[in-house]
Parts: C-alpha cells; sequence; structure tokens
C-alpha cells in the first residue's frame, strides 16, 4: 500500500503541478483583425464574331466576300414629271389680237346732171334765149358757149354709208357730154355736204365732145367722205358746132360720182359681205414657248382645243383656219367660227391623235405653224360704224393634253437646286472625337430611270465642314443618260466615289454640316448645229433613287473618343457606400485573343471640377492589340494580348471624392493608318477576363 | 481507505480538468483489470468471476484530434502588452498556417460499457460477455480551408483546393460481445471475441471527391463525389424540380419511443482476435485485431448522393454582346446551373459501415514479480489514414488489489503524451481511472466573466491531441493471480537436446 500511495502522489503531482507555459489574460485581448484574402475569379469570357454583334438588315450586310457593309438606299429621292419641268400647255398657248383691217365698201354712185337749160342759166340771158329758141327741133349750129361757174350743187347721197374713211378706194367720175357740142372742159371741186370739207382737190376735166364721156378720179386713200357731196362745177364753155345740131334744152350733162375699190379706214357704212383676207391666205403663226425652246413637232393623243375669240367689230365675222402642218387622226385640220358682232364666240376642238408640224416654215423651221385662213364679215345689210382697229381677240390653249412627244430643242433651261445645308446633328460626338480616320471606299450611286430624250447635265456641289474646316466633294458635272428616240426610257446608274471625287475625304471628315447645291442644265452643249431633236414624251419622268454604299475598307489613327460622365462610382448620399480602405487592390487580367485589325486603348479619369483638377488617371495602354493584316486588308493571323489592370486602393479613395468620369478610348488601326484595313464578318474576338480582389479589412 | 479514496477523488478531478486526447487506450493494456481483454481478447483476467453494472462498469472517452492548440490561436503582442488572435494584423499567419495539417481531424469516441460479465470456466478458458454502447464520430477539416479563409484562393490558381478529407461522421451502435480465451500451449494464448453489433443512428460521410479546382484563367472547377448515408429519424426533404435540399426534419418523437433505442434492424457483426505468446518466463508477446466489425444499416435511411462537376470560367457575356441575352438572365443561368450541378439524389439504399480494426502489437518484459515493462504498438485504418501509436509503459501489478501504470505514448505527432492509470479494489469493488494523455504544459487563460465582473481562470493544455479517459468500477471475485510462472511447461532433457 505505501507503494501505490507513494505511486499514487507521484502521478498525482505530476497530473497536477505539470507547468503552466504562459497566461493569457483575456481582458487583453485585442480585438482588431484583419482579413487579407485574395479572391480570384473568373469574370467574364466571351468570344464574338463581328456576325454576331452585326445582324445583317437592310442597311448592314456582308458581301459575297463577307465583307461588312453598310448600305442605305432611298428610292425615288428624285422625281421629275414633265408637269414640274415643263407646262405642255402652257407651250401651245396662243392669245393674239388681230386688228380687222380694211373693209371693203361696196361701190356706190351717186348722180348728178345738169340740162343745157340749167346750164343757160348761167349765162348771158340773150344767150339763154338763143339757145331756147334753136330748140325747136331742127338742127341749128350749136352756138359757143362761155364758160359758166356753175355754184355748187349737191349729189344724190350714197345710200350705203354715212361717211367712211377710205384707206384706199377712187371716187371716179364720169362726165358724159349728151350736149351735141363739145364741152371745152369741166371743173369740179367735190365737198362734203357736211363740212364743206373738200374731196380731194379740183379735178379738170379736159374737152368733152358732144355724146362723150370722160372718166377722172379723185383717190380716196386718207380721204373722209361723207355720204353726200358737193359739188363746185365750172363748165368751161363750149366752142359750137358749125354743122347743124339738134339742140334741146333738155340735153344733159352727166356728172356720175362712183366710189370703186374702196377700202374703209373707219366709218359708218354697210359691211358687204366680204373676206378680209385674201382667199387661201396663209401665214405662220408663231409661238413663243421661251426659254429658247424651238419646237418642231408635237404630237398628241389627245387634247382639247379651247379657243375664245373676241370681235370688237360690230360685223359678223366666220373664220376659217386651216392648219396644213396639223393633221388630226390623219386628217389636215380645219374649223371654222362664227362671231357676232361685237361678241365672242367660245368653243373647243378635239386634238385626239393630232400631229403637229412646226418646221415648215422656211424661215424659222421651229414655233411655226402655217395657218390659211378666210375671214369674211358682213354688217348684214346694217349700217355699223367701223373701224380697221377693231380687233379680233384669238385665244386658244390646249387642255387635257396627253401628249406623245414633243420634239425639238428644249433650250438651255438651268434649274438650280435649292441650296440646303444638312445638319448631321453630329456636334455632340464630333466634339468628343479626336484623331483621323478614313473610310477609303465609299460610293454614293444615284439610280434612275430617264424618259426625257434630252441630255440633262447635273452639277452637284456638296461641301462637308466641321470647325472652321471644310472639304468640297470635287464632283464634276455629269450629263445623265437619256434615250434615244424611237427608245424612249433608259435606265442606268451614276456613281460617286474616290474616282471621280474626294468623297472619302469628305465623309471621314466627318463634317457637321453639309452643304448641298447644285443644277440641272439641260442641252449643255445647246442647240449646236440646229438639231433639235430633243424628245419629251407624254409620260416622261426621271425618277432616281440614291444608294450609299459604304465598305468597312477603312484606316484609324489615333481616334479618341472622350466622353464626361457623371461618377457612377460615387456613392450616393446618406450613404457609406464601398470603403476603398477595405481593398488593397482590384486587378483585372484580361487575355484577349483578337482577330480584328483594331486596337483599343483605354485612359479613365477621375477629375474633381470644382478644383479643376485630375484626382486620378488609370491608363490602360493596348488594352486589345490589332491583328496583322496583309496587304489587301485582310487579316492574317490573330493577336494575343494580356494585361493586367490594377485598381488600387487610391482609386476608390479619388472615386468618392471625384465629380465626373472622364473615359477615353483610342483606337487605332493595323498600322495606325499607314493602310487600310477591311471589316469581314468572319473576324473574331475572344477574351477571358479575371478578376482579383485583394481585401484589406481592419475590424475592431 | 478513506485517504486512499479521497485521492482517488482528487485524481479523477485533476484528471477530469484536464483535456486530454488519445486515439486508444493503452495504459490499460498491461494493467490488471478486466477491461484489457477489450484489447487483446488473450487476456485473461486474474479475476475468477467480474461484473461490470451498467454504466458504471466503465466510460471511456477517446478524443483524438491533430488540431492546433491554443497557443497557436492566441499568444502575447511583439510589446506584451496585449493578447492578439491569429487574425490580428501583428500575428504570423503564415507560421500558423504551417502549423496546420493537410488534414485536421477530431474525432471523439464515447463508449459506456453498459454491462460486463467474465468467468473462468474449466482450467484455462475464460468466457466473457461485454455489451457496449458506443458512438463514435469524426470530422475532419482541410487544412486547405484555413488557407482558403485567410488567404483566398489566389495562392491555389494552378492547383486544387482538395477538400476529400473533409468529413463528418456519428455512428452509435450497441455491441454485445461474446468472447474466450483459452490456452492452446503453454505458452500460447489465444482469444476471440464474436460481436453482434445493433446499429442505432448513424450519419456516415463518404467523401470519395470533394475539390474546388482553381485554374490558370481563375476558373473554378468544383467536382464532388459524395454519398451521405443517413439511418436514423430524420427526413430530407429534396426538392423535386431543382434536386436540391429543402429541408432537414429529425422526428424529435421516435427519440422518445423506446423501440428505437432497442433498434435490431441494423445488425452487424465484429470480431476481435487476439494472442499472446509467453516466449520467455519474462518476456510475452502479444498481438491483436480488435474493433472491426460491419454494420448493415437498413432501417430508416437516406442515402443522399451528390456526383457532380461545376465549371465556372466565367459568365460567358457572349451572348449578351450578340444582344440575345441579357446580365439578368445569365446570372439566373448561372444560379440554374449552380443548383444543377449540386443534384442530390436521394434514395433509400442500405448501407454498411465497417468498423476499423485496431492491431495492436505489444511485448512485455517482466522486471520483477509486480513490475513490467511494455511496449505497444498500435495501429488503426480509420478513413484511409493510418493512425499509429507508440506506447512504453511501465506497469505495477500488485496482486489483485492494485494496479498502476504509466505510460509514454508517441501518438499523432505528438511526442509529449504521458499516460497514467491506477486502479484498487476494495473487497469486491475494484475502481480504476485510466488517462493516457496527461498534458505537461498548460496554459492559463483568464477569462474576463461579464457583468458578474470576476474573472475566471481555466486551464487548459497547450496541447491537446489525444485524450483518453477510461474509468469505472467492477465487482470482481476470485482474484488468484495466477503467478506467471517462470518454470517451463516442457523440461528439457539431455536427450531432447
Amino acid at each position: 500500500m505505501k507503494k501505490s500511495t507513494i505511486l499514487f502522489i507521484a502521478i498525482l503531482g505530476l497530473v497536477t503541478f505539470s507547468c503552466v507555459k504562459e497566461t493569457y489574460d483575456m481582458n487583453r485581448l485585442s480585438k482588431k483583425m484583419r482579413l487579407n484574402p485574395a479572391l480570384a475569379v473568373a469574370a467574364a469570357t466571351g468570344e464574338v464574331t463581328l456576325g454576331d454583334i452585326i445582324k445583317t438588315n437592310d442597311t448592314v450586310f456582308f458581301d459575297d466576300e463577307n465583307l461588312l457593309k453598310l448600305w442605305i438606299r432611298k428610292d425615288s429621292v428624285v422625281e421629275i414629271s414633265l408637269d414640274s419641268l415643263i407646262d405642255i400647255e402652257e407651250l401651245f398657248s396662243f392669245s393674239e389680237s388681230y386688228p380687222v383691217g380694211h373693209a371693203e365698201m361696196a361701190e356706190s354712185s351717186t348722180l348728178f346732171q345738169m340740162s343745157l337749160n340749167q346750164l343757160s342759166m348761167y349765162f348771158d340771158p340773150a344767150l339763154r334765149a338763143q339757145l331756147q329758141l334753136l330748140d325747136d327741133g331742127s338742127p341749128h349750129p350749136f352756138p359757143p358757149l362761155p364758160s359758166a361757174n356753175t355754184g355748187t350743187h349737191t349729189l344724190t347721197s350714197y345710200p350705203n354709208f354715212e361717211y367712211a374713211v377710205f384707206a384706199s378706194g377712187k371716187l371716179n367720175i364720169k362726165f358724159t357730154n349728151n350736149l351735141p357740142a363739145q364741152v371745152a372742159g369741166i371743173k369740179i371741186e367735190l365737198k362734203n355736204a357736211d363740212d364743206n370739207s373738200p374731196v380731194g382737190s379740183q379735178v379738170e376735166i379736159p374737152a368733152v365732145n358732144g355724146g362723150d364721156f370722160y372718166n377722172t378720179f379723185i383717190d380716196l386713200a386718207g380721204k373722209r367722205l361723207y355720204k353726200t357731196l358737193k359739188a363746185d362745177i365750172i363748165v368751161e364753155g363750149s366752142p359750137g358746132t358749125s354743122e347743124p345740131v339738134l339742140i334741146r334744152m333738155s340735153d344733159l350733162l352727166l356728172f356720175e360720182v362712183t366710189g370703186t375699190d374702196l377700202k374703209v379706214e373707219s366709218g359708218r357704212f354697210i359691211v358687204p359681205d366680204q373676206l378680209l383676207s385674201d382667199p387661201g391666205a396663209e401665214e405662220f403663226v408663231s409661238f413663243d414657248p421661251g426659254d429658247g425652246m424651238e419646237i418642231t413637232e408635237l404630237r398628241l393623243n389627245t387634247g382639247l382645243i379651247r379657243y375664245t375669240i373676241t370681235s370688237d367689230v360690230n360685223v359678223r365675222s366666220e373664220l376659217s383656219v386651216t392648219l396644213p402642218s396639223v393633221t388630226r387622226s390623219g386628217a389636215e385640220f380645219s374649223e371654222s367660227i362664227v362671231v357676232n358682232p361685237l361678241s365672242s364666240a367660245t368653243g373647243s376642238f378635239p386634238a385626239n391623235n393630232m400631229v403637229a408640224l412646226l418646221n415648215t416654215n422656211p424661215d424659222q423651221a421651229y414655233n411655226s405653224l402655217p395657218a390659211e385662213y378666210e375671214i369674211r364679215i358682213s354688217s348684214q345689210g346694217q349700217m355699223i360704224d367701223f373701224s380697221a382697229d377693231d380687233l379680233f381677240s384669238f385665244e386658244a390653249s390646249i387642255e387635257d393634253l396627253y401628249i406623245d412627244y414633243v420634239k425639238g430643242y428644249f433650250g438651255q433651261m438651268t434649274e438650280s437646286i435649292e441650296p440646303e445645308i444638312i445638319d448631321l446633328e453630329i456636334e455632340d460626338i464630333i466634339r468628343k472625337l479626336d484623331g483621323e480616320f478614313r473610310i477609303t471606299n465609299p460610293m454614293l450611286t444615284l439610280d434612275y430611270s430617264n424618259s426625257f430624250g434630252l441630255p440633262v447635265e447635273i452639277a452637284l456641289s456638296a461641301t462637308g465642314r466641321k470647325n472652321g474646316n471644310s472639304v468640297e466633294l470635287g464632283l464634276a458635272p455629269f450629263i445623265l443618260s437619256f434615250p434615244q428616240y424611237p427608245v424612249r426610257d433608259i435606265t442606268d446608274r451614276f456613281t460617286i466615289n474616290r474616282e471621280n471625287s474626294t468623297l472619302p475625304e469628305l465623309i471621314s471628315m466627318p463634317p457637321m454640316t453639309i452643304e448641298l447645291t447644285g443644277s440641272a442644265k439641260l442641252n449643255p452643249a445647246g442647240g449646236a448645229g440646229g438639231q433639235r431633236n430633243n424628245y419629251i414624251f407624254g409620260d416622261s419622268r426621271f425618277v432616281a433613287g440614291l444608294e450609299a454604299l459604304v465598305p468597312m475598307d477603312l484606316w484609324i489613327n489615333n481616334l479618341q473618343l472622350a466622353d464626361t460622365v457623371e461618377n457612377f462610382l460615387k456613392p450616393e448620399d446618406g450613404s457609406d457606400g464601398f470603403s476603398p480602405e477595405d481593398l488593397e487592390y482590384v486587378r483585372l487580367d484580361l487575355m484577349v485573343t483578337n482577330g480584328f485589325p483594331l486596337g483599343v486603348s483605354v485612359s479613365v479619369i477621375l477629375r474633381d471640377t470644382l478644383l479643376d483638377d485630375d484626382l486620378y488617371q488609370l491608363d490602360i495602354p493596348g488594352i486589345i492589340e490589332p491583328a496583322p493584316v496583309n496587304t489587301n486588308g485582310r487579316v492574317t493571323a490573330n493577336s494575343e494580348k494580356t494585361s493586367q489592370i490594377v485598381i488600387e486602393k487610391e482609386f476608390f479613395e479619388a472615386a468618392r471624392e471625384a465629380h465626373t468620369i472622364v473615359l477615353k478610348f483610342t483606337l487605332n488601326t493595323t498600322g495606325s493608318g499607314s493602310q487600310s484595313v477591311k471589316i469581314y464578318s468572319d473576324y473574331k474576338i475572344s477574351f477571358k477576363a479575371g478578376l482579383v480582389v485583394r481585401a484589406d479589412m481592419i475590424l475592431n | 481507505m478513506r485517504t486512499l479514496r479521497i485521492s482517488t477523488l482528487i485524481f479523477l478531478a485533476a484528471l477530469g480538468s484536464h483535456i486530454t486526447s488519445g486515439q486508444q487506450l493503452s495504459t490499460v493494456y498491461y494493467m490488471n483489470l478486466p477491461q484489457n481483454h477489450l484489447f487483446n481478447p488473450a487476456f485473461k483476467p486474474s479475476n475468477g468471476f467480474y461484473l461490470g453494472l451498467p454504466a458504471l462498469t466503465g466510460i471511456n472517452f477517446n478524443f483524438n484530434t491533430n488540431f492546433i492548440g491554443f497557443s497557436d490561436v492566441f499568444r502575447y503582442s511583439a510589446s506584451g502588452d496585449s493578447v492578439i488572435s491569429v487574425l490580428h494584423p501583428d500575428f504570423d499567419t503564415d507560421a500558423f498556417l504551417e502549423k496546420i495539417k493537410g488534414s485536421n481531424y477530431i474525432a471523439p469516441d464515447l463508449n459506456i460499457h453498459t454491462l460486463g460479465l467474465g468467468f473462468r470456466a474449466g482450467k484455462d478458458l475464460y468466457i466473457f460477455l461485454d455489451v457496449m454502447e458506443r458512438v463514435s464520430g469524426n470530422a475532419a477539416l482541410p487544412g486547405s480551408m484555413f488557407e482558403l479563409a485567410l488567404k483566398g484562393n489566389e495562392g491555389f490558381v494552378g492547383s486544387t483546393i482538395d477538400l476529400t478529407s473533409l468529413d463528418a461522421s456519428l455512428t452509435y451502435y450497441r455491441e454485445i460481445a461474446l468472447g474466450f480465451s483459452k490456452d492452446i500451449t503453454d505458452r500460447l494464448r489465444i482469444g476471440a471475441r464474436g460481436k453482434m453489433l445493433m446499429g442505432i443512428a448513424a450519419v456516415t460521410v463518404d467523401n470519395r471527391q470533394l475539390g474546388i479546382s482553381v485554374l490558370d484563367d481563375y476558373s473554378h472547377r468544383m467536382t464532388t463525389d459524395v454519398d451521405i448515408n443517413i439511418s436514423g429519424p430524420v427526413t430530407v426533404y429534396v426538392n423535386g424540380t431543382t434536386n436540391n435540399i429543402d429541408s432537414v426534419a429529425i422526428d424529435e418523437s421516435r427519440l422518445e419511443d423506446p423501440g428505437f433505442w432497442l433498434n435490431t434492424s441494423n445488425p452487424g457483426f465484429g470480431i476481435d482476435l487476439g494472442a499472446v505468446y509467453r516466449l520467455t518466463e519474462r518476456i510475452n508477446l502479444s498481438a491483436a485485431i480488435n474493433g472491426f466489425g460491419i454494420i448493415n444499416w437498413k432501417s430508416d435511411i437516406s442515402n443522399l448522393n451528390a456526383s457532380n462537376e461545376f465549371l465556372f470560367s466565367g459568365f460567358d457575356i457572349s451572348a449578351v454582346i450578340d444582344g440575345t441575352r441579357d446580365f439578368d438572365d445569365m446570372a439566373e443561368e448561372l444560379l440554374d446551373s449552380l443548383k444543377n450541378s449540386f443534384v442530390i439524389s436521394e434514395q433509400s439504399s442500405a448501407f454498411r459501415t465497417i468498423l476499423p480494426g485496431t492491431l495492436t502489437l505489444g511485448a512485455s518484459y517482466r522486471l520483477t514479480e509486480g513490475i513490467l515493462l511494455g511496449v505497444v504498438s498500435s495501429s488503426t485504418l480509420r478513413d484511409s489514414r493510418l493512425r499509429s501509436s507508440l506506447m512504453l509503459s511501465a506497469n505495477a501489478n500488485l496482486g489483485s488489489s492494485f494496479s498502476a501504470g504509466l505510460s509514454y505514448t508517441a501518438i499523432n505527432s505528438s511526442f509529449d503524451n504521458i499516460g497514467a492509470g491506477l486502479a484498487f479494489r476494495t473487497g469486491p469493488v475494484q475502481f480504476y481511472a485510466v488517462a493516457d494523455k496527461i498534458p505537461v504544459m498548460y496554459n492559463k487563460v483568464i477569462i474576463p466573466s461579464g457583468e458578474s465582473g470576476d474573472p475566471f481562470n481555466l486551464i487548459l493544455p497547450d496541447r491537446w491531441n489525444t485524450l483518453t479517459v477510461r474509468l469505472g468500477m467492477n465487482l470482481v471475485f476470485g482474484n488468484k493471480i495466477k503467478k506467471k510462472s517462470d518454470r517451463p511447461m516442457v523440461v528439457a532433457t539431455e536427450e531432447m537436446k
């Protein structure tokens, strides 16, 4: 038992009185803790081809070689119809007034006779008595008679006029000596009875043998004649006869005054039925379509010729017109129109299947239409007031026109394109852009259909402007294709590209505004050689669509896009947000395999706008490297780049203070602009992004 | 006697205030206790009859760990004015992590000897019957988890965070063993114990593969091939759509049902074998395989299997770039993928628990009649890991009334394990208490007591790798210790020479 006791005590001592290595006073335990793990996680991965990013649609597509192209097409950008270019109806409107001209007056005579008996009254009474004695029925030698002024005698009135001013005509005076002896001469002076105005000058009739007559006339041109004339007659006597003649006191001296070939200037008279024009008169009616147009031929399918003839002439007029060079349905155009006195006649003629040749005038082989016309007038027995200046007004127009074609020369009309300034509204974007880029092969194509058979030269001017710089399009005027008759329509296209303009430079400015102006000029070469072979058809129209094709064939040299945004990293008011003290750093490990010929560098600047100070700048140069390309601009291999982007605690501290964040992206194509690159659909970019976050949390 | 009782109690109290850990109680091995047949069924108690009363005959608690100690987690600052923890900025985290093992396990065992009976039958036959309640647990944390928690996963880029050693198992079974030992020859004695095992409840984790590979591009591949087998009043509700666990419910009413505790639906068997060979009069060699057994769990079965592989390579934003998806879609897809990658399949299939056997090899040298020096090697294959210990002991067996032992054990890479056992008898009542690790170094921790104001002191071992405590009492009768005769059984005659 003693041994066991001793052993027991030894064991107990061993157990109980073992060493106390350390005493830990947990009252002095520091509650400070630090957690500093680094967590690495694959954040994102991706592989996209251009075909994944860009879905083909009407605007974006890949061609047969998979080259990316932008295509914008707008049909019917320009649509010009015949109506908007030329008013055909206006071309063939006619409005003229013609004075009626001189009207003929019917011949009309007035008579005056003087017997021997009346004549002898002006002799010595003894002679008179002698003559009376000799009037015994037996022949006697006719005694000589002295000259006798018989005074003024009123002739009988003309029945067919009141008065007239004659443009031409004669007043024939026929003296018939019915005396048995010669009258030595007559002097007649005619006067208008109304105002005693002389009618012409004194007419001297030479000696007229007995039984003979003598004609003379007074030219009435420009003379006014009233219907009643007076005649101052002086009989120059008679030499008598030696042979016995029957002397009768009733023998007459006859004076017959007859108006002949009378054409009245004006007056009041009975207009006899007469033709104003010569039968079959022809003259050329000219049109002036204006603007130097020279029309030679007009073919109408349908139409209506409307006319209005207004007569200021107080006569019934009947107008007959024949247009020898105009046919309707193969028949010569001929129409008659009756116009009542002082009234208008309105009507229309169909102009269906009408062919009009306006080139038959040997003096003017265009715009001229021969017209045969007759104008018959008549006052229908009524005494009317007439003036040769009274007008016939002719108005004619063609309506409801559906032409087949008009041929001729349409002049060199120039229609200006209204200057227009197109604001591309990209000022905001341009302000953020710096650097250069060039779209190397853009194309603008005008697809048009033209059924105007005449050359049109288009001069198009476009000026791109940006920040005081400008680039002109530099496109030379070009002539649109046009159909050559009998071809009536032609389609063609005109392309503006780098070969004929500075379009790449203009587009690649890029411009803030584009000033567009231009003009369209018909027949730029003029009407050389009298060739009048422009054709305008009834359905002529010019329709053009515009197609813009931009192949992604480009280069970029340090194109920098900078944008300033509100600091979205800043915690909202009232919240502590993310505490940067809890982080040592955040690192983004980015592995990029790039099959695009495009490289990107990124800068992030945290900015204090109040102090105008950059608080932190994070530069990530060459985060994506451009892939190499061959001489044709096609990528030949991928570029590989691994970047480590370390965002330190200071970045987050600055993010809490910054007001804005400036993001700068710098783009470069392969070679930084030394060659063009092309973008194909099979280009691919893949990336893997790993995130390493090293926390540094101190907890108390 | 009174002194002895008081001393015993003090010893037990002192012992109880220390937490030691041990894998297997080895000090008992050479002590004159009927319980030593549990280590080698060939051992014959010196008592002609012994009876262990329910629960009193022995409570054995084993606690094994290779985890860190208190001073690994706390220390004084360089200035000495404060105590800093492992998370303190000034703590050398790398030094701390170096102390973390690849697999850090905690394996408690509790064995309650509810009934022990042994008697001598015939000249050399000894028969014993033992009923024991055995609760065995094991939890293992991979060392990489600590590195992951403290340093993050960046250090694992290009390698794998191996969590295969992550384990959590608990087994409760009843062992009814009937054994015998007998002399085969005058030198050789063998013993065997057949054990009928009745599984009460179990949760076992068969972690064949669990790991997270962090690839060079920071992608994470998580691979699982884990089975969790449950036998018990546990219902796991698995969402039929997502195949994820919705909830786990324990039917507590079953625990109040005696039938649960007397469950015979999970049968098993085990066997212990042992042999003792008297090499010389003074030298004995012993060998034993014990603890081996198999339990087939058939009732209240829930088998959960997670065999999955999930690879996260980051969000593939190709679809976002080409516009066919947005980020919300991707997040949802990731979540679905994650859920679908960790599909729990549930079924109810019987499973089997293999109880690890322990190979014990010993050699003793009888220095004097009452003093025995011994060396014991114990190896247990547990969860594919071999856990070994080597014990040197000195035992004093004074008749049948007193037995004491002192041992030194190298175990769990720890070489400062001292054990001691004491058994004494008053009349037919034999008391014993054994502990295999008696901490040499302790740390005193002054803990503030909060509102009461007075702090209290807690004495904690500086290293706590192994704790094995066994104590109990037996009723022993017929204690005729057969002198280990040094007379040869066979006298070699000249002729034989």
